[in-house]
Protein backbone atom coordinates (compact mmCIF):
# COMPACT_ATOMS: atom_id res chain seq x y z
CA UNK A 1 0.00 0.00 0.00
CA UNK A 2 2.69 2.55 1.10
CA UNK A 3 4.66 1.51 -1.72
CA UNK A 4 1.79 1.87 -4.34
CA UNK A 5 1.20 5.22 -2.72
CA UNK A 6 4.56 6.35 -2.85
CA UNK A 7 5.54 5.08 -6.63
CA UNK A 8 2.25 7.05 -7.27
CA UNK A 9 3.97 10.29 -5.99
CA UNK A 10 7.00 10.16 -7.32
CA UNK A 11 5.42 8.86 -10.72
CA UNK A 12 3.75 12.12 -10.98
CA UNK A 13 6.87 14.07 -9.62
CA UNK A 14 4.52 14.97 -6.79
CA UNK A 15 7.72 13.43 -4.78
CA UNK A 16 10.20 15.89 -6.33
CA UNK A 17 7.90 18.85 -5.70
CA UNK A 18 7.01 18.23 -1.77
CA UNK A 19 10.90 17.46 -1.24
CA UNK A 20 12.12 20.85 -2.64
CA UNK A 21 12.64 23.98 -0.15
CA UNK A 22 9.57 25.42 -0.39
CA UNK A 23 7.24 22.59 -1.74
CA UNK A 24 5.68 21.46 1.40
CA UNK A 25 4.97 24.69 3.19
CA UNK A 26 3.26 26.00 0.06
CA UNK A 27 1.33 23.39 -0.92
CA UNK A 28 0.25 23.34 2.65
CA UNK A 29 -0.98 27.55 2.21
CA UNK A 30 -3.16 26.20 -0.75
CA UNK A 31 -4.44 23.87 1.72
CA UNK A 32 -5.24 26.31 4.22
CA UNK A 33 -6.49 28.59 1.44
CA UNK A 34 -9.10 25.81 -0.18
CA UNK A 35 -10.34 25.52 3.77
CA UNK A 36 -11.38 28.39 4.20
CA UNK A 37 -13.27 28.68 0.83
CA UNK A 38 -15.67 25.42 2.21
CA UNK A 39 -16.05 27.51 5.23
CA UNK A 40 -16.48 30.52 4.31
CA UNK A 41 -19.41 29.24 1.28
CA UNK A 42 -20.54 25.80 3.18
CA UNK A 43 -20.18 26.62 6.52
CA UNK A 44 -21.82 30.35 6.62
CA UNK A 45 -24.75 28.30 4.48
CA UNK A 46 -24.62 25.88 7.48
CA UNK A 47 -25.05 28.32 9.81
CA UNK A 48 -27.81 29.82 8.26
CA UNK A 49 -29.63 26.62 7.73
CA UNK A 50 -29.36 26.41 11.71
CA UNK A 51 -31.12 29.60 12.21
CA UNK A 52 -28.28 32.19 12.39
CA UNK A 53 -29.04 35.64 9.83
CA UNK A 54 -32.19 34.44 8.52
CA UNK A 55 -32.70 37.84 6.52
CA UNK A 56 -30.20 35.63 3.72
CA UNK A 57 -32.35 33.71 1.37
CA UNK A 58 -30.79 30.38 1.10
CA UNK A 59 -31.72 29.70 -2.91
CA UNK A 60 -29.22 32.84 -3.52
CA UNK A 61 -26.65 31.97 -0.59
CA UNK A 62 -26.64 28.32 -2.37
CA UNK A 63 -24.87 29.93 -5.08
CA UNK A 64 -21.84 30.42 -3.10
CA UNK A 65 -21.47 26.60 -2.71
CA UNK A 66 -19.73 25.83 -5.95
CA UNK A 67 -16.76 27.67 -4.87
CA UNK A 68 -16.65 26.01 -1.60
CA UNK A 69 -16.79 23.08 -4.25
CA UNK A 70 -13.63 24.07 -5.72
CA UNK A 71 -12.05 25.15 -2.19
CA UNK A 72 -12.87 21.02 -1.79
CA UNK A 73 -11.28 19.67 -4.94
CA UNK A 74 -8.48 22.00 -4.06
CA UNK A 75 -7.57 20.04 -0.66
CA UNK A 76 -8.41 17.03 -1.98
CA UNK A 77 -5.93 17.84 -4.64
CA UNK A 78 -3.00 19.33 -2.40
CA UNK A 79 -3.96 16.56 0.55
CA UNK A 80 -3.42 13.44 -1.86
CA UNK A 81 0.11 15.42 -2.28
CA UNK A 82 0.99 14.86 1.15
CA UNK A 83 -0.89 12.16 2.07
CA UNK A 84 1.34 10.51 -1.20
CA UNK A 85 4.39 11.63 -0.60
CA UNK A 86 5.09 9.89 2.74
CA UNK A 87 2.57 7.30 3.19
CA UNK A 88 3.46 5.79 5.98
CA UNK A 89 3.13 8.87 8.25
CA UNK A 90 -0.72 8.89 7.51
CA UNK A 91 -1.78 5.71 6.93
CA UNK A 92 -0.71 4.74 10.47
CA UNK A 93 -1.49 8.01 11.87
CA UNK A 94 -4.92 7.79 14.20
CA UNK A 95 -5.41 11.72 13.57
CA UNK A 96 -5.46 11.24 10.17
CA UNK A 97 -7.71 8.23 10.70
CA UNK A 98 -10.10 10.21 12.49
CA UNK A 99 -9.80 13.13 9.96
CA UNK A 100 -10.79 10.62 7.35
CA UNK A 101 -13.98 9.36 9.24
CA UNK A 102 -15.16 13.10 9.50
CA UNK A 103 -14.53 13.23 5.57
CA UNK A 104 -16.72 10.18 5.17
CA UNK A 105 -19.38 11.40 7.52
CA UNK A 106 -19.44 14.73 5.77
CA UNK A 107 -19.66 13.03 2.37
CA UNK A 108 -22.72 10.82 3.54
CA UNK A 109 -24.30 13.85 5.00
CA UNK A 110 -24.31 15.70 1.71
CA UNK A 111 -25.84 12.74 0.08
CA UNK A 112 -28.56 12.80 2.62
CA UNK A 113 -28.33 16.45 2.27
CA UNK A 114 -29.29 17.21 -1.51
CA UNK A 115 -32.03 13.46 -1.32
CA UNK A 116 -33.99 14.43 1.11
CA UNK A 117 -33.65 18.51 2.24
CA UNK A 118 -32.37 20.97 -0.86
CA UNK A 119 -36.18 20.84 -2.07
CA UNK A 120 -36.90 22.68 0.97
CA UNK A 121 -34.69 24.40 1.25
CA UNK A 122 -34.47 25.52 -2.76
CA UNK A 123 -37.96 27.04 -1.82
CA UNK A 124 -37.23 28.93 1.76
CA UNK A 125 -37.52 32.19 1.42
CA UNK A 126 -35.68 34.71 3.98
CA UNK A 127 -36.55 34.89 7.50
CA UNK A 128 -37.57 31.80 7.17
CA UNK A 129 -36.77 28.90 9.88
CA UNK A 130 -36.16 24.96 8.56
CA UNK A 131 -37.36 22.34 9.29
CA UNK A 132 -35.55 20.16 12.48
CA UNK A 133 -34.32 17.72 10.29
CA UNK A 134 -32.66 20.06 7.84
CA UNK A 135 -31.50 21.86 10.83
CA UNK A 136 -29.83 18.41 12.36
CA UNK A 137 -28.13 18.16 8.96
CA UNK A 138 -26.84 21.55 8.76
CA UNK A 139 -25.64 20.56 12.20
CA UNK A 140 -23.55 17.38 11.82
CA UNK A 141 -22.37 19.42 8.53
CA UNK A 142 -20.55 21.29 10.34
CA UNK A 143 -19.41 20.03 13.31
CA UNK A 144 -17.89 17.32 10.25
CA UNK A 145 -15.43 19.59 8.76
CA UNK A 146 -14.60 21.68 12.73
CA UNK A 147 -14.03 17.64 13.39
CA UNK A 148 -12.13 17.57 9.85
CA UNK A 149 -9.86 20.88 10.72
CA UNK A 150 -9.09 20.01 14.35
CA UNK A 151 -8.00 16.47 13.20
CA UNK A 152 -6.28 17.31 10.26
CA UNK A 153 -4.01 20.02 12.75
CA UNK A 154 -3.60 17.53 15.15
CA UNK A 155 -1.77 15.45 12.52
CA UNK A 156 1.52 16.35 13.05
CA UNK A 157 1.54 15.08 16.59
CA UNK A 158 0.59 11.62 16.39
CA UNK A 159 2.70 10.62 13.78
CA UNK A 160 3.74 6.80 14.34
CA UNK A 161 7.03 6.27 15.19
CA UNK A 162 8.45 3.03 13.76
CA UNK A 163 9.05 1.12 16.88
CA UNK A 164 5.37 1.43 17.60
CA UNK A 165 3.23 0.51 14.58
CA UNK A 166 5.56 -1.20 12.61
CA UNK A 167 6.04 -4.63 14.77
CA UNK A 168 7.03 -6.58 11.58
CA UNK A 169 10.00 -4.02 11.13
CA UNK A 170 12.56 -4.98 13.04
CA UNK B 1 -3.61 26.00 20.39
CA UNK B 2 -2.84 25.25 17.12
CA UNK B 3 -6.55 23.82 16.85
CA UNK B 4 -8.22 26.98 17.95
CA UNK B 5 -5.53 29.07 15.51
CA UNK B 6 -6.80 27.22 12.87
CA UNK B 7 -10.16 26.98 13.48
CA UNK B 8 -10.58 30.78 14.52
CA UNK B 9 -8.42 31.66 11.33
CA UNK B 10 -10.89 29.36 9.16
CA UNK B 11 -14.25 31.05 10.28
CA UNK B 12 -12.36 34.69 10.30
CA UNK B 13 -11.01 34.40 6.59
CA UNK B 14 -14.05 32.46 5.72
CA UNK B 15 -16.75 34.92 6.10
CA UNK B 16 -14.25 37.34 5.13
CA UNK B 17 -13.97 35.10 1.57
CA UNK B 18 -18.05 34.87 1.37
CA UNK B 19 -17.98 38.88 1.52
CA UNK B 20 -15.12 39.59 -0.57
CA UNK B 21 -17.07 37.16 -3.86
CA UNK B 22 -20.20 38.78 -3.03
CA UNK B 23 -18.87 42.41 -3.59
CA UNK B 24 -17.33 40.95 -6.60
CA UNK B 25 -20.11 39.44 -7.96
CA UNK B 26 -20.62 35.67 -6.66
CA UNK B 27 -24.24 34.93 -5.73
CA UNK B 28 -25.71 38.12 -6.66
CA UNK B 29 -29.11 38.09 -5.50
CA UNK B 30 -28.28 37.13 -2.38
CA UNK B 31 -28.51 40.87 -0.16
CA UNK B 32 -25.32 41.76 0.92
CA UNK B 33 -26.44 43.83 4.02
CA UNK B 34 -27.29 41.12 6.26
CA UNK B 35 -23.66 39.31 5.79
CA UNK B 36 -23.41 41.73 8.39
CA UNK B 37 -24.87 40.25 11.00
CA UNK B 38 -21.60 37.40 10.65
CA UNK B 39 -19.20 40.56 12.24
CA UNK B 40 -19.83 38.92 15.94
CA UNK B 41 -18.94 35.15 14.58
CA UNK B 42 -15.32 37.31 12.64
CA UNK B 43 -14.68 39.36 15.83
CA UNK B 44 -15.11 36.01 17.77
CA UNK B 45 -13.09 34.19 15.33
CA UNK B 46 -10.71 36.92 15.21
CA UNK B 47 -10.04 36.95 19.26
CA UNK B 48 -9.94 33.01 19.09
CA UNK B 49 -6.91 33.19 16.45
CA UNK B 50 -5.29 36.76 18.33
CA UNK B 51 -5.23 34.79 21.75
CA UNK B 52 -4.10 31.13 20.70
CA UNK B 53 -1.29 33.09 18.66
CA UNK B 54 -0.34 35.11 21.66
CA UNK B 55 -0.08 31.96 23.65
CA UNK B 56 1.71 29.78 20.91
CA UNK B 57 4.09 33.30 21.07
CA UNK B 58 4.27 32.85 24.70
CA UNK B 59 5.57 29.39 24.39
CA UNK B 60 8.31 30.18 22.33
CA UNK B 61 8.53 33.76 22.30
CA UNK B 62 12.05 33.97 20.47
CA UNK B 63 10.97 31.56 17.59
CA UNK B 64 8.31 34.80 16.62
CA UNK B 65 10.14 37.64 17.56
CA UNK B 66 13.34 36.56 15.72
CA UNK B 67 11.99 35.74 12.47
CA UNK B 68 11.32 39.00 10.24
CA UNK B 69 8.16 36.63 8.86
CA UNK B 70 6.76 37.27 12.28
CA UNK B 71 6.79 41.11 11.57
CA UNK B 72 5.80 40.85 8.36
CA UNK B 73 2.65 38.51 9.27
CA UNK B 74 1.36 41.09 11.53
CA UNK B 75 1.50 44.15 9.34
CA UNK B 76 -0.61 42.52 6.54
CA UNK B 77 -3.05 41.28 9.58
CA UNK B 78 -3.31 45.30 10.31
CA UNK B 79 -3.32 46.37 6.53
CA UNK B 80 -6.12 43.27 5.90
CA UNK B 81 -8.06 44.30 8.92
CA UNK B 82 -8.63 47.88 8.07
CA UNK B 83 -9.66 46.66 4.44
CA UNK B 84 -11.81 44.18 6.01
CA UNK B 85 -13.68 46.84 8.22
CA UNK B 86 -13.94 49.30 5.06
CA UNK B 87 -15.37 46.08 3.20
CA UNK B 88 -18.07 45.50 5.76
CA UNK B 89 -18.88 49.35 5.80
CA UNK B 90 -19.70 48.45 2.38
CA UNK B 91 -22.03 46.00 2.93
CA UNK B 92 -24.59 48.44 4.70
CA UNK B 93 -25.57 50.34 1.48
CA UNK B 94 -26.40 47.16 0.03
CA UNK B 95 -25.83 47.99 -3.78
CA UNK B 96 -26.77 45.81 -6.91
CA UNK B 97 -23.28 46.31 -8.29
CA UNK B 98 -19.90 47.44 -7.16
CA UNK B 99 -17.65 49.61 -8.10
CA UNK B 100 -14.19 48.63 -9.75
CA UNK B 101 -12.22 50.35 -7.17
CA UNK B 102 -14.35 48.38 -4.48
CA UNK B 103 -14.00 45.14 -6.57
CA UNK B 104 -10.19 45.40 -6.26
CA UNK B 105 -10.51 46.43 -2.51
CA UNK B 106 -12.50 43.10 -2.31
CA UNK B 107 -9.76 41.15 -4.29
CA UNK B 108 -6.73 42.64 -2.53
CA UNK B 109 -8.19 41.83 0.81
CA UNK B 110 -8.27 37.88 -0.16
CA UNK B 111 -4.75 38.09 -1.85
CA UNK B 112 -3.94 39.71 1.40
CA UNK B 113 -5.80 36.72 3.91
CA UNK B 114 -3.60 34.46 1.13
CA UNK B 115 -0.25 35.94 2.17
CA UNK B 116 -1.28 36.13 5.87
CA UNK B 117 -2.18 32.21 5.88
CA UNK B 118 1.54 31.44 3.49
CA UNK B 119 3.58 33.69 6.16
CA UNK B 120 1.77 31.89 8.77
CA UNK B 121 2.59 28.63 7.35
CA UNK B 122 6.08 29.74 6.71
CA UNK B 123 6.79 30.64 9.97
CA UNK B 124 7.25 27.24 11.10
CA UNK B 125 10.27 26.53 8.68
CA UNK B 126 11.83 29.75 8.91
CA UNK B 127 12.44 30.18 11.98
CA UNK B 128 16.40 30.91 13.05
CA UNK B 129 16.22 30.55 16.85
CA UNK B 130 13.65 27.96 18.50
CA UNK B 131 14.95 28.17 21.96
CA UNK B 132 14.73 31.65 24.13
CA UNK B 133 18.11 30.93 25.59
CA UNK B 134 19.67 30.54 22.32
CA UNK B 135 19.73 34.31 22.12
CA UNK B 136 22.07 34.90 24.56
CA UNK B 137 24.84 31.70 23.04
Amino acid sequence: MEDALLNFSQQMGIYSIMNTRWGWPIIESLHFFGLCLLIGTVGLFDLRMLGFVRSIPLAAMHKLVPVGVFGYLLNVITGTMFFTSVPDQYLYNPAFQTKMLFMLGAGINVMFFYSLCYREVKGTAAGQQLGSRTRVLAGISLLCWMGVITAGRLITFYRPPTYIWCFWCS
Amino acid sequence: MLTFHALGMAFLVGVHFAVALRIFGVAKQMPLSPLQNFIPLMWLSFFLALFSGLMLLLAYPAKGLTNPFFYTKLIIIALVLVLGIKLLRLASDSEPEFTGTQKLMAVASVLLWVSVITLGRFLAYTYSVLMTFEVFY
